[in-house]
């Protein structure tokens, strides 16, 4: 085989390579799975001792809801306090509002879909179209 | 009575040399194989199975097939290494299928050789992809597919430039071994 036909073989070899190569990395870009805001959506309710309810809707990727109170913090319009002891996280103040049955007369409850919640915050599962509360309880 | 593979013309398919021959690239896929295991999409098997197949041809079939169970046996009998049944079939076969215009350079071509091995590489994925046709469907293969082609993509770099380096050395050593 000539020179020259050797030469084209191997063009025309890495030109479908190169082309190849393209192709999957525009397929990539445009076709690739994308960071989302998050696969569940939820709503999540504080209700303050005055029956004051500040409402924050969003979705999310958190397994549970103590990861959505995390996400909030982060974003800096909810903040929370507590102590994660032997039966799991156990929270004390929420958005400055301090709640310590240790101290006083008042907790924070933890509502599931309007249900009183059967786990801690750091045990809930999230689940798609739920809704959670953290409601100011005296006893 | 024992009975051997036998060809029409009544001649072993294989003979002792070959078996010893088939035996140590078995055990030199699965050196090579693990000596890159920490190195995602990184490997010498597609190198290695490049020559094997230029001086053995599909005597390296039994081989691949051995290499596969090999691994199933190392990582369990899942759906990703039951690929490797026919994964590497393929390299086989398209190193059959272009031997003849990779040999008609002359010599074996580095350059033809190592494109089509970062061919192999980038298509990986897709070929690995196939299984999940079964389990999910088309969407799933192809989300399957589209998801890894990042790995796909450092594949066939990776392919290339082992196949561009160790190629010229090897290919000369494979011709003083087979032909000596």
């Amino acid at each position: 085989m000539d020179q020259k036909k050797k030469k084209v073989i191997i063009i025309v070899c890495a030109a479908v390579l190169a082309a190849l190569i393209a192709a999957f990395v525009v397929i990539f870009v445009v076709a690739r799975p994308s960071a989302q805001a998050g696969s569940k959506a939820y709503t999540f309710t504080v209700v303050d001792d005055q029956s004051n309810e500040k409402v924050y809707t969003g979705k999310t990727d958190a397994e549970y809801l103590s990861g959505i109170m995390d996400e909030l913090a982060a974003e800096g319009d909810f903040s929370y306090e507590g102590e994660t002891g032997e039966f799991g996280l156990t929270i004390y103040t929420v958005n400055g509002l301090n709640a310590d049955y240790n101290t006083g007369n008042a907790y924070w409850a933890v509502y599931v879909n309007g249900d009183y919640g059967l786990y801690g915050a750091d045990q809930q599962p999230v689940a798609d179209g739920d809704s959670y509360m953290l409601k100011y309880e005296t006893f | 009575m024992a009975e051997s593979i036998q060809t029409k013309n009544n001649k072993p398919a294989f003979s002792a040399r070959d078996i010893a021959y088939m035996a140590i690239m078995v055990v030199l896929l699965e050196a090579g194989k693990i000596a890159l295991d920490w190195a995602p999409n990184i490997e010498l098997v597609s190198f290695m199975l490049i020559m094997f197949t230029l001086y053995f041809g599909w005597k390296v079939i039994p081989v691949v097939l051995v290499f596969a169970t090999i691994e199933c046996l190392r990582f369990g009998f899942g759906p990703w290494t039951l690929t490797y049944y026919y994964l590497w079939g393929i390299l086989v076969a398209a190193v059959m299928l272009t031997k003849k215009t990779g040999r008609s350079f002359g010599k074996h071509s580095v350059w033809f050789f190592s494109i089509l091995s970062a061919v192999f590489g980038l298509l990986f994925g897709a070929f690995s992809a196939i299984y999940t046709l079964f389990f999910g469907g088309f969407k799933v293969m192809v989300s399957w597919w589209i998801a890894g082609i990042v790995f796909d993509l450092i594949h066939c770099v990776s392919n290339f430039v082992i196949c561009a380096v160790l190629f010229v050395p090897v290919d000369k050593l494979f011709s003083k071994i087979r032909f000596q």
